[in-house]
């Protein structure tokens, strides 16, 4: 029973690589005989029916078709890429942003000082910025010294 | 003559009184203690005192995006939330002019709700 069942799952990987090999034309493959006998025949592996898998054997068919479709067996995610210049301008954004809370005030220039730091920024660094200098504005450290808003 | 066209008069005044539809007046308040605060943009432009206002900017560039409100109550009152979820950006990005807005904000001053109302009840912002 169980060996059936694993049986038909490697015809079932066997059929789906048959399938895209046929319909982009790349990898051609008898069709896998339905019979008792012969479940499974490519040039590298043949089971039949009532054998026992080897789960090693099934791993290296299912990577090979998985190879023969041009796909990874496991896609790894695309790691971010840094932006350029990002560590110094968020350097510049928090420095700004400290001394201006030192001394007290926010002025226009400040805002579009910042404004330009912030163009290079990640949104983990932006982010950062939101942190420092609203509960500065909150809690009175900075006061702005024009009408208008801080970012 | 002259008194029945008054009564008429009073009485289509009335009935236009009767069919006019829901209005009422919220103020623009902030609560530093429940962290909570805000009113309608209407109203805040309405108000008397030269305090009070709602402002909200969202930010952004093709690697960020975020938001942050500003409410002043009528008293100097004020208070910021800010929000780096995009949902919450989006919410408070497509405020109008005649919208309540209302927020809550944690002790980083961080938006936790955000709560954008389109209410034929409320005052259309006027010059």
């Amino acid at each position: 029973m169980r060996g059936e069942l694993v049986v038909g799952l490697v015809a079932a990987a066997i059929a789906a690589g048959y399938c895209a090999g046929a319909l982009g034309g790349a990898h051609a493959v008898p069709p896998a005989s339905m019979g008792r006998e012969r479940v499974v025949h490519d040039t590298t592996h043949v089971i039949h029916a009532g054998d026992a898998v080897d789960p090693a054997q099934l791993r290296a068919i299912v990577r090979e078709e998985l190879a023969l479709r041009g796909e990874p067996a496991q896609a790894a995610p695309a790691a971010p890429e840094p932006a350029p210049g990002a560590e110094a301008a968020f350097a510049r954004a928090g420095a700004l942003i400290e001394d201006r809370i030192a001394k007290g005030t926010w002025s226009r220039a400040d805002r579009d000082e910042l404004r330009e730091a912030m163009a290079g920024l990640r949104q983990d660094q932006a982010d950062e910025v939101a942190r420092t200098l609203f509960p500065a504005l909150n809690d009175g450290r900075l006061r702005l010294d024009y009408p208008g808003l801080p970012l | 003559m002259k008194q029945l066209a008054c009564a008429l008069f009073a009485l289509v005044a009335s009935a236009a009184a009767v069919h006019a539809g829901a209005r009422y007046t919220n103020g623009v308040s902030v609560n530093t203690t429940s962290r909570s605060g805000g009113g309608p943009l209407a109203a805040a432009r309405a108000d008397g005192s030269t305090h009070t206002n709602i402002q909200i900017e969202a930010y952004g560039t093709n690697s960020y995006v975020g938001a942050y409100v500003l409410i002043t109550d009528p008293a100097g009152v004020f208070a910021y939330c800010w929000t780096n979820n995009p949902g919450l950006t989006q919410l408070l990005a497509a405020a109008s002019n005649d919208a309540q807005v209302f927020v809550y904000w944690d002790t980083t001053g961080q938006c936790t709700n955000v709560y954008v109302t389109n209410d034929s009840g409320l005052a259309p912002k006027a010059p």
